[in-house]
């Protein structure tokens, strides 16, 4: 299909789809509301007027990552009430220009339910610097090998991302059956640190400059679903566009003569795609002891890349996905679920690229994989008592990969030197669960969960995949006493993976294979708590505790035994997380809420390998850790006064701060304050 | 233009079918093989008789409250029954209510016992006070319910959905995190993070996650989770010439959807990330592990030069998909 047949059936579709959303919101409410109107009922209003104020040091986008931290007058209203044919709901809150939320829903006679939603976001963006230039000791005499290069110092980057969704749900008269039309838009502009490297004759150039974004995701969803006695049938097609309004980065690369000559080339491109998808799902009536659902999808992601420096046929993917499920419940003590899903993912790139400046006018290009995976799920509950359930359950999934094999041959230029995907071709993972699940005061006022899964894989695909893992799970939920109450949970997980190697060429372009040999420990705990010693008081509080070791064998280098070292290294995270508050009704028109929280996150990678002499110099492990080091200090309090004047009028005062420090350096640091005063009137 | 007519020619063979059927026996639900147990636990007090909502709410003030939030819910038709849709009162939930009310004009309460006691019912009958109505109603959200990890586990439909909280009786996009983290805690000390997702009136659990039940493994939408992400972060979905092997079809290789101490949500940092897979760069021409600042640039952030590393059109200066600049 050409370029010009896809943009003519972009706009058809979109034109129709508005046009059967404009239909059906101008004469569906006619039609619905024929009948008799509405008694008219009170409406509940709830207006909020405020201002805050900001105030902020040093960096503060860390600190408050998703705030546009301007000082503004605030504005929220509730509203909910009916009219002569319709229930109607309006939602909004309004920040400042950067941050509000808007939501209306009107349910006319429940025979046509339209949504609106729009909302803005702010998400501040680091800008890292990019100003030093690098003097290694071992060329003196020589340019450097590396030097940097911001060509924006000191800018700021953001991102506004606006969502709007419209959406209708139609009830046929005397039927039960919908039709359904969905329009969502995501839209993000704002400007972000691009970095990039100029691979050039004399050294590399690495690069920063600002990216400008200007992308719109437009989706339309559109079906109909019915309930057709023994079984209910919905189908639904869903096309989805994404575009590229900014220019694809252009910068002037010194090249690496002879593969690149010097010039000005397009990098770093984020192309138009597309995504369409028909669906149709079919389930037999819920609420049975037998209950059966499958679905079919059908559809294609393609690419719409208009690039001019790269000449080429754009990629595109066909899938096809099956899903099923089956619950057989026999009696209160059983039920048996079996599960299927099937993913067929058919994917097509050009067979050869052409790139201008290059050495070769034409470079052939590796086929992409081709996905088929199936995944079967047979899990089977025991009731002995409504106390106590037991359960089991087994999950295979076979993962079949094409294009995947060797033989690998040494790098090469213009002839593809890897022509397969050195990936297992076939891989089966299996996971089976023992699950424990206890109630044992009534309406669920306790609940105790652990389980236990084992998982397996015959071939894992990558270094990170499980070739044999364990995870054992606890919990337990307490809602019974109104004096207190809490969740807590615990998570062990203990994996390896002994199945992974790379291939390498030795100095005699001889293959060579390492083992990369992994374990991995993920230990996770959380507790949340509250507790209402007396009437109008009480607090809460909750801690986490994540903590992940890595164990792997770490490949430095390509071509061994001289450019090449391996040694165990070690990689460590841990976080704790804690926040606490309390509420106090000090008096009858006043109340109060004092929370804090602080965050340590801690993470680093500890390479370990002895000093070793190579040809061009001395390598060591030295200075890495602390390259990678993480350290970071997160904390804040909040405090909020609130004071019913009378019936209807109510007035508040918030102050918070919220700080981010990074303990290996300073150049994010940063705190914010706002103070927040509301009132605002009900009726 | 083939999936376009596809789906044109079975819009069309839908509505001949919805058109051609019985309506009356299309409308009724036919449960197969019903629980016998649960049902005879949802039918009530068998000494009772219906009564109708108006003496329920229309004649104790206490009601008021709920009679108003129920009016204005999405509910709210189908409390009386002159609107022709089925009907959805009180006693349609807590059954027939002719005891209850029997003293309470003396009392001054109602002998809730004498109802069916929900709270104490268990999770699968809870779930069937709902889906008796909504098996009848064409309820496609509810599609995957049945064999949804959450039924499964004994999450009933009362877990999330409070009925006489408020007219919002579905889950507020402002509340929904706190009534997902009531019971998964460890998910709210990983939003706690510095690199996280927008939780709270921006982006919600059901962005990413279908509580009644998903095709993808953790209730995800999407049959992959690139299909997932790449809905809001549409720029890395492609398809790419380039691609970063099948990891792409699961972000969460690389990525941690909820919270990281990692920008941008990582699993871990880099360039530990990528060594786990992938060999540091150390050779003739490049001696990457030989002084501080050549460390500096090549054992750092590999993004910075392998910049397209969610797939790219573009091949590297050798001819290779390095997603490398140039």
């Amino acid at each position: 299909m050409f370029k010009g047949e896809r943009t003519l059936l972009r706009k058809l579709h979109r034109c129709l789809a508005l046009s059967v959303l404009f239909c059906l919101a101008a004469v569906l409410p006619l039609h619905a509301a024929m009948d008799q109107p509405f008694a008219e009922d009170p409406h509940q209003i709830d207006a909020i007027l405020g201002y805050r104020g900001v105030s902020i040091s040093d960096a503060p986008e860390r600190a408050r990552e998703y705030d546009s931290l301007i000082s503004s007058p605030t504005f929220d209203l509730v509203y909910r009430g009916s009219c002569s044919y319709s229930e109607n709901f309006i939602d909004i809150h309004y920040l400042n220009e950067k941050d509000y939320y808007l939501e209306t829903d009107f349910n006319i006679r429940s025979r046509l339910r339209f949504r609106f939603l729009n909302e803005r976001l702010y998400h501040a963006l680091d800008h890292l610097p990019y100003d030093t230039a690098s003097e290694p000791e071992a060329r003196p005499d020589a340019p450097p090998l590396v030097d940097y290069l911001d060509h924006n110092p000191g800018k700021d980057y953001h991102l506004q991302v606006d969502q709007t969704e419209v959406s209708l749900r139609y009830k046929l008269p005397d039927f039960p059956a919908h039709a359904n039309i969905k329009y969502w838009r995501w839209e993000k502009k704002g400007t972000k640190q691009l970095r990039f490297v100029d691979e050039g004759c004399t050294s590399c150039h690495m690069q920063s400059r600002s990216l400008q974004i200007d992308q719109v995701t437009e989706e339309v969803t559109a079906g109909v679903d019915a309930h057709l006695g023994l079984i209910d049938l919905v189908f639904e097609q869903l096309v989805r566009t994404f575009r590229n309004k900014a220019d694809t980065p252009v910068d002037s690369f010194e090249g690496a003569a002879p593969l690149l000559t010097s010039g000005v080339y397009q990098h770093d491109d984020s192309p138009d795609s597309r995504f369409t998808q028909s669906t149709l799902k079919a389930h037999t009536t819920l609420g049975g002891g037998f209950v059966a659902n499958a679905s079919v999808a059908v559809g294609q992601r393609e690419s719409d890349a208009s690039l001019t420096d790269v000449i080429y046929d754009t990629a595109k993917t066909d899938f096809r996905k099956l899903a099923s499920d089956v619950t057989y419940i026999p009696s209160t003590k059983w039920t048996l679920n079996l599960r299927y899903r099937g993913l067929d993912l058919d994917q097509d790139n050009p067979s050869s690229v052409e790139s201008t400046g290059t050495l070769h006018e034409s470079f052939a290009v590796r086929d992409s994989l081709d996905i088929e995976r199936n995944l079967y799920e047979a899990s089977l509950s025991y009731r002995p008592s409504p106390l106590l359930t037991l359960k089991g359950k087994y999950h295979r999934e076979d993962i079949h990969r094409s294009n995947t094999g060797e033989p690998v041959q040494p790098n090469g230029f213009a002839n593809i030197s890897d022509p397969y995907w050195e990936l297992p071709e076939d891989e089966t993972i299996q996971k089976m669960r023992m699950t424990v699940s206890s109630r044992l005061l009534p309406k669920n006022a306790l609940k105790l969960q652990s389980w236990y899964e084992y998982q397996t894989s015959d071939s894992p695909a990558y270094a990170t995949s499980i070739e044999v893992g364990h995870t054992l799970f606890l919990s337990a939920i307490y809602r019974h006493n109104p004096f207190w109450g809490g969740t807590i949970s615990a998570r062990f997980k203990n994996q390896k993976n002994n199945g992974y190697r790379s291939s390498l060429f030795d100095e005699e372009n001889a293959l060579v294979y390492v083992n990369r040999d992994r374990k991995q420990k993920q230990h996770n705990a959380s507790i949340g708590l509250w507790l209402t010693p007396q009437e109008g008081l009480s607090f809460d509080l909750n801690y986490g505790y994540l903590s992940s070791c890595i164990e792997q064998d770490i490949l430095y280098g390509q071509t061994p035994p001289s450019y090449a070292i391996q040694d165990q290294e070690e990689y460590q995270q841990r976080i704790h997380t804690l926040s606490a508050g309390v509420n106090w009704q000090i008096s009858q028109p006043l109340s109060c809420r004092l929370e804090g929280y602080q965050i340590r996150s801690k993470a680093e990678f500890s390479p370990d390998f002895p000093t070793e002499v190579l040809p061009v110099g001395v390598a060591t492990a030295d200075d890495l850790e602390e390259i990678s080091r993480v350290n970071l200090l997160q904390h804040g309090v909040k405090g909020r006064i609130n004071w019913q004047i009378n019936e209807e009028w109510r007035a508040s005062l918030e102050l918070s701060l919220d700080d981010y420090e990074d303990k290996e350096s300073d150049q994010f640091d940063g705190t914010v304050e706002t103070c927040v005063f509301n009132i605002a009137r009900a009726w | 233009m083939r999936h376009l007519l596809f789906s044109c020619l079975l819009f069309l063979v839908l509505f001949i079918a919805v058109a051609c059927g019985s309506v009356d026996s299309l409308k009724s639900a036919r449960p197969i093989a019903p629980i016998m147990d649960y049902e005879a636990l949802l039918v009530g007090n068998l000494d009772a008789n219906y009564i109708g909502d108006e003496s329920c709410l229309k004649s104790c003030h206490k009601h008021d409250k709920i009679a108003f939030d129920f009016k204005h819910s999405v509910h709210g038709d189908q409390i009386s029954g002159e609107t022709g849709l089925p009907l959805v009162n009180c006693e349609s939930c807590h059954g027939p209510g002719s005891l209850a009310v029997e003293h309470a004009a003396e009392t001054q309460k109602c002998a809730f016992d004498t109802l069916i006691p929900l709270e104490e019912l268990p999770a699968q009958a809870q779930s069937m006070v709902c889906l008796k109505c909504h098996s009848a109603a064409s309820t496609p959200i509810l599609h995957n319910w049945m064999g949804s990890t959450h039924a499964n586990n004994d999450v009933s439909c009362f877990d999330c959905h409070q009925l006489h909280k408020g007219p919002q009786q579905k889950v507020d996009r402002h509340e929904q995190e706190q009534t997902c983290f009531g019971c998964h805690q460890e998910v709210r000390m990983q939003f706690a993070q510095f690199s996280h997702h927008p939780l709270h009136q921006k982006v919600v659990c059901s962005d990413c996650h279908d509580s009644h039940g998903g095709t993808l493994d953790k209730s995800l939408l999407g049959s992959t989770t690139r299909e997932v992400c790449t809905r809001c972060h549409m720029e890395y979905q492609g398809p790419f010439v380039y691609e970063h092997a099948d990891i792409t079809e699961d972000c969460i290789t690389c990525h941690v959807p909820h919270g990281s101490p990692h920008e941008p949500l990582l699993q871990v940092g880099q360039p530990f990330l990528c060594l786990q897979c992938h060999t540091g760069h150390l050779g003739e021409e490049v001696p990457a592990l030989d002084n501080e600042p050549l460390k500096q640039a090549f054992y750092n952030r590999c993004t910075d030069c392998h910049s397209a590393i969610h797939g790219t059109d573009i091949p590297s200066a050798h001819g290779r998909g390095s997603f490398i600049a140039r």
